[in-house]
């Protein structure tokens, strides 16, 4: 498993089965959401950015979480796979933080009046957001690709403090922001009818995180391994797309 | 008729809601296109190192 040629073939017959599904699920929960759901009695339909958002949110730190586990991995073991996983995870968790930032940013404007406070939860979700471009970034500077894999192993496994920062910041603090959505230990303080396409959407923004990191991982494998004998073979083996 | 313009306007809130969803769309669409390209260059320069 921790082979990338075994990984590639893998992720290539992953690929066109997760796209596909992960589009109908989605499909599925923002129809509802955003055509089908009713109006939220304080907010109207400006809520209705929650179908967006709120996904968004748990997968930027939930790729977060998975980013500093693989850190972990590649620190402690030196697993190439693990150094190519943070390689390619470190982009959608930026892209899907900046997809919070922004939604929220938006939701922000006609509820609080404000696009932008430096409330808590939304500093925090911008501090991880930070974190994400900062391992970008050292990815780009370091051309030994060992060394960037270990330096944003480090990077992410540190950061990783941020997480709970962020889930716990509307408890701890006073804020503007609304307390969670989703809990373990609590019943939903939202209807079914907007509670359940808000969760067939958080499942489906899971399902197109797999399907993207798939489609990543790929490009990074094959740039990483492409003077290797099995890349070479695989590449003689397929016409440009 | 009236059913897609009120999803569309949303009392006047359909922009922020529209705006959102069009930046996703934008984001994850060129997330799924920026890999594609680069498998594709490596394809490309591949098969041109070959054919020198």
């Amino acid at each position: 498993m921790g082979s990338p040629p075994f990984f590639f073939e893998w992720a290539s017959k992953l690929l066109p089965w997760f796209s596909p599904i992960s589009f109908l699920i989605l499909m599925i929960g923002l129809v509802w959401g955003i055509g089908f759901a009713p109006s939220d009695y304080k907010q109207g339909d400006v809520y209705r950015i929650i179908f967006v958002h709120v996904p968004s949110a748990i997968l930027g730190q939930s790729i977060y979480l998975m980013m500093a586990i693989f850190g972990s991995i590649c620190l402690i073991w030196r697993a190439k796979l693990a150094g190519m996983f943070l390689r390619s995870a470190a982009p959608l968790g930026a892209s899907f933080t900046l997809i919070a930032l922004i939604s929220g940013a938006v939701w922000g404007k006609p509820t609080w009046g404000t696009w932008w406070v430096w409330d808590a939860r939304l500093t925090s979700t911008l501090i991880l957001f930070f974190l994400y471009v900062g391992i970008i970034g050292l990815y780009s500077s370091i051309d030994n690709k060992q060394r960037g894999d270990r330096a944003a192993s480090l990077i992410s496994v540190v950061g990783i403090t941020i997480v709970p920062i962020i889930k716990k910041s509307v408890d701890w603090w006073q804020t503007l922001h609304q307390s969670s959505t989703f809990s373990l230990t609590s019943s939903p303080s939202m209807t079914a009818d907007m509670y359940l396409p808000l969760l067939i959407c958080v499942i489906g923004f899971y399902f197109i995180f797999v399907a993207l990191l798939c489609n990543r991982l790929r490009a990074e494998i094959l740039t990483r391994e492409r003077n290797t004998g099995w890349v070479r073979e695989y590449l003689n083996n397929k016409v440009p797309m | 008729m009236e059913f897609i313009q009120n999803i569309l306007i949303m009392d006047g809130q359909g922009k922020f809601v529209w705006f959102v969803l069009l930046v996703f769309l934008i984001v994850i669409f060129l997330n799924y296109y920026l890999p594609y390209r680069t498998i594709r260059k490596i394809q490309k320069e591949n098969s041109q190192s070959r054919e020198e």
